[in-house]
Order: structure tokens, then sequence, then C-alpha cells
């Protein structure tokens, strides 16, 4: 607990100053966009808006509601936790590339930089009519428009029912103690040993996640482990995203190490003998790494906003509006869209909806031809990487996002200037949605 | 100091009476200011800003201020590569009329009147990345080369 304090204390001293004292390194680049003074003006348009979670999603709402809405626009960001920490990178804390710590960002340069007001705490209920958030300390926000970011929650399988089983066997599909608890079981492996992780079936949290999980846990395995495999069980019937890339990863790159099932639905879990129960029969390992299928985060179901199969918000991709609760927002990975869930994409969904806000509180409609884009650069091995790209568009006839023909694609082939690219990529995305 | 304070006050009723045909102007052109629609081309433009930085203040190459001919005429050339990078494809996604906004975007914002939301005038290095609390040993550098001459890597 204190340790957490400390690295968050240590982390807003590091933003609010500008100073490059410790940790995640896109906060050199706090300076430099201080530097850069992007700042709010009055634009005469007035509101209030309350986001409730401050991901990817949810701390770039606020902070270009701001600096597009101005400083009428009275901006209160609800978050429950004292920073975040990002999933983007995550992998690498596995292979000891990257710290935990240097994921991690608070809101304060938000605040300090764009005016937005930070409320730390959780969300009781949603009121859509009288247009107000009870928070769980009974005391109320009142709203005029409402941004829902709560990310992504996950499903309970058969046998991962306590705290206990969960730390036996963690996802860590949301970057924090598990990441570390993740890390630590990697690292007890015994040479020979066998990691076994399963991915969900779409739509889940970054696509090629987990594919890009495996390479850099066969490649650490393969440096420190010798003989250790790494058994991938795909809920999916094929690679989800980067199918060139992650093909010639596990037949080439990593042959040998990582062996790859697809079709595979996961029935049960044996925290204790590390035991799964599948569709292709038994699977044990010395470290079990089961990512459960996903579903928005409670806030969404709790205030009766899961329209879409019971677990994901429908939206009009114009404005981010709920189909179900005029005036409520829902952006990221909680609501359902052609999109996929990934942060850099979640970061552009929340200037679309900032924008139409902004627009809307002003009297106008939404941009009737928003454009977004998804993009991510994920490594294959300690010093190379690949990159997936693309635009999507929004088409009138369907209503929907759609990629623009021809604007998607993927690396040719891993490098290391992909990987130095990452780390570029990485630094100002963060920075773009959090300073 | 009572006087004093008295003659502050004064003084503040003669600056709002001296500012008040202005005020009233304002408050009748307030509808129309408020519905004024945003700046052309931001949205779309904030595509860019994940990768080149909010406002395009920098990261990968600093786009704020750039001439809006050259932003086009760069980025209608990344379409027609045929190996194409990441930014080469990313190109395709717009049309000519929408590269044309994004640069019109980025070179308003060289002098920083048109949107009043940045100087426009500084110059962005990330190669300090170092982070002590951390065994990342990969660091930002600061990238002055176009993506033309990345291609040639």
């Amino acid at each position: 607990m204190m340790t957490k304090r400390r690295d968050f204390l240590k982390f807003a001293g590091t933003a609010g100053l500008g100073l490059a004292v410790s940790g995640a390194s896109w906060l050199s680049m706090a300076g430099n966009a201080l530097a850069a003074s992007a700042v709010p003006t009055n634009t005469g348009i007035r509101g209030r808006v309350v986001v409730i979670g401050g991901g990817m999603a949810g701390a770039t709402a606020a902070k270009y509601l701001r600096l597009w809405g101005g400083t009428g626009v009275d901006v209160t960001l609800v978050e429950r936790d004292a920073y975040y920490t990002s999933n983007i990178m995550s992998n690498l804390v596995l292979t000891g590339q990257r710290t935990l710590q240097s994921l991690q960002i608070g809101w304060s340069t938000l605040a300090a930089n764009y005016g937005v007001r930070l409320v730390r705490g959780e969300v009781a209920a949603i009121d859509p009519v009288g247009r107000s958030v009870a928070l769980t300390d009974g005391s109320r926000l009142a709203y005029d428009r409402l941004v829902v970011a709560p990310g992504v929650d996950f499903d309970i399988l058969p046998g991962l029912e306590t705290a206990a089983a969960q730390a036996r066997v963690p996802h860590a599909w949301k970057a924090g103690p598990q990441t570390t608890q993740l890390r630590n079981m990697i690292t007890a492996m015994p040479n020979g040993g066998v990691f076994v992780m399963t991915i969900p079936a779409k739509p889940y949290r970054c696509p090629p996640g987990p594919y890009e999980r495996a390479c850099v846990v066969a490649d650490w395995l393969k440096k420190n482990r010798p003989g250790a495999k790494v058994i991938v069980l795909d809920a999916n019937p094929d690679i989800t995203a980067e199918v060139h890339t992650f093909t010639e990863a596990f037949n080439v790159t990593h042959a040998g190490v990582v062996d790859y099932y697809t079709g595979v639905s996961i029935n049960a879990v044996d925290a204790g003998t590390l035991t799964l129960t599948t569709s292709i029969g038994n699977v044990q390992g010395n470290v079990l790494n089961v990512i459960p299928p996903h579903r928005a985060g409670k806030v969404i179901a709790a205030n009766g906003l899961a329209d879409v199969s019971g677990r994901w918000t429908g939206v009009n991709v114009l404005s981010y509006e709920t189909l179900a609760a005029p005036g409520v927002h829902v952006i990221g990975d909680a609501s359902a869209t052609t999109q996929p869930k990934a942060g850099h994409i979640a970061n552009q969904e929340a200037k679309v909806c900032a924008d139409a806000i902004v627009r809307l509180l002003g009297g106008l409609q939404p941009d009737p031809s928003p454009v977004t884009n998804s993009a991510c650069y994920s490594p294959i091995t300690a010093d190379t990487a690949s990159w997936l790209t693309a635009v999507f568009a929004y088409d009138p006839v369907t209503r929907t996002m759609q990629v623009v023909p021809g604007a998607s694609g993927e690396a040719n082939r891993p490098s290391k200037d992909n990987y130095e690219q990452m780390s570029k990529w990485f630094t100002t995305l963060m920075a773009d949605s959090f300073v | 100091v009572i006087s004093r304070t008295f003659d502050s006050i004064n003084d503040m009723e003669i600056d709002m009476k001296r500012n008040l045909w202005p005020l009233a102007l304002l408050l009748v052109a307030g509808s129309a200011a408020v519905q004024a629609a945003p700046p052309a081309g931001r949205l779309l433009a904030s595509n860019c800003f994940q990768c080149h930085g909010t406002n395009g203040s920098g990261g990968f190459e600093r786009l704020a201020g750039m001439s809006a001919g050259e932003i086009v005429s760069e980025l209608r050339e990344m379409r027609t590569q045929s190996a194409p990078d990441i930014m080469e494809v990313h190109a395709r996604g717009y049309s000519d009329a929408q590269l044309q906004a994004i640069g019109n975007y980025f070179a308003s914002l060289r002098s920083g009147t048109s949107t009043g939301t940045t100087t426009g005038t500084t110059t962005v290095s990330t190669s300090t990345g170092s982070s002590t609390g951390s065994n990342n040993t990969v660091t930002s550098g600061s990238d002055s080369r176009t993506h033309r001459e990345r291609d040639d890597d």
C-alpha cells in the first residue's frame, strides 16, 4: 500500500512539475507538452460533463472536452483508482523489460493543464432521467452530458470463483498486481516447463495482445528456460489480428516453443492442479494464464446499459451517445461498435465523442463523417516488433464505422526499427491521453 | 485604506461601464458565437495526435505550423508506396479533400491565432526519455527523419 502511494506521489510530482524524476518514459513528454501550451480558452459554450473512468478513453475525453469545449464546460472525472496502469506495453513486464511502475500515471496533470475536476470515488447509480450520478459516498454529480468509459470486466470461469484461485491462475489482462503475479510465475518456471495461455472468443481487449504475449513469453523462455513451451489455446477459429505476422512468429521465429491450437473452449479450471478442462481434453501446465471472456465494466450492466449481448452498450458512433439512455455516451472498450477494443482507437473515439458533445452543447449536430484510426506495435521478440493499422470512416448506410478500403495492414516483417518506433508511439499516445 | 478600497471599487465601476458596450454586443452575438462550428479539419487532424502529439506538437514529426501544401503532398505520395510502412497505409484512409483539411488545420497552428489553443512554437524532443524507475532501456529519440527517409532504411 505504501509502495503504491509513494509511486503515485512520485508520478504526481513528476507530471506536475515537469521534472524527469522517475517513472514512465512518457512523463518526459510532460514538459514538452506543457511547453506546447495547449490550454482551454472561453469558447462561449457552457455545460456540465461527468466522465466515469480515467483509462485511455475517459482521460482523453476529459482532456479534449476542456481543450475544445473551453473554460465554460465543467468536466468532472470520476475515478476509483489512485493511478492508471497502462495495459499497452504490459506484456514487457512479463519479460522483465519494463517495470509495472513505468506504466503508471495519475490524473493530476489533466487537472493542472486543463482544469479537469478529479473526484476519487465509486459510482453507485446513474440516473439518466434526472441526469445525475450518485457515488457510493452519498454525493451526487449533476450533468448535462455523461461519458461512461469503464473498460472491460471478465467472466468468472468454473473453478475460478475464489480470490485464491484467481491468484493461482491470473489473467493479467488488466495491468496491475496480476501482471506482477504472472511475471513471478514465469520466472519460477523450470527448464522444460509449460506455460499455458487461453484466448477468449472476440470481442476482447487488444486483438493482437494475446499473440504478442505468447511471442514475448516464448522468446524469454527460449533464452532463460531451455526446453520450455508455450501452449496457446484460442477460442477463435483463427488468429484474430496480424495473421501474417503471428503465423510466421509461431511457425518460424518461435517454432518448437509455441504450440498454437484454434477453436478451443475452456470448460473448467482446476487451480489446485493447474489443469484446464477443454474441448480438446485436459491440459496441464506449470503456469496457467487464462484470459476469460470479456464484458463491459460493471457500471454498464448495473445501470441497464448492457443492451448488446447483455455485455456491451450500443451507441451512435457519430457521438457515442447510447441508444438506450439519451445524454449518456459510452466510449472505449465498453461500447459495441465495429471498431477494435484497444487503447489507441479508444483515444480517438474519445475525441469524436468530445467534439460531438461540444457541438451538442453549442446547439449544433455532431460531425456527420467522423474518422477514427487504430494503430499499434507488437513486440515479437526482445528487440523486434510488428505493427498494425486501420483507418475507419463513418458509413451512413449501415451507420457504422467501416475500414476505409486499402487503409489497413500489418508489417511485412518484425524489425528493430519497429521496436524503436513502438516506444515513441507509446510515449506520444500516453501524452496525448494523460498530459 | 478605506478610501483606497473605495477608489478601486470606483475604478471597477468605470471599467465595467467602459466595457458595457462590448459586453452587450457579446451577449447579443452570444447565440451565434455559441453555435459557431469548431475549426474545420480539427477532428480529422486529431487522428494524427496519438503519434504526432496533441495539436501536432511532436513525438513523431512535428506537424503544427507546417505548410498545408507540404503536408498534403507528402501524404499523397505516401499513398502510392508499393510496400507501405505504417504511415503509408494510414495515409490511404483519407480523401484528397480530407488531406487538405488536415493540412490546413496544422498550417493554421503556425501562429496559434486561428484556434487559440496552441503556441505552435515549441520544438519537441523526446530524446530525454530516461526512466530511472524502470529497466526499460529504450528511450524515445527525437525523429528528425521524414517518412520518405525511413523508406530508405
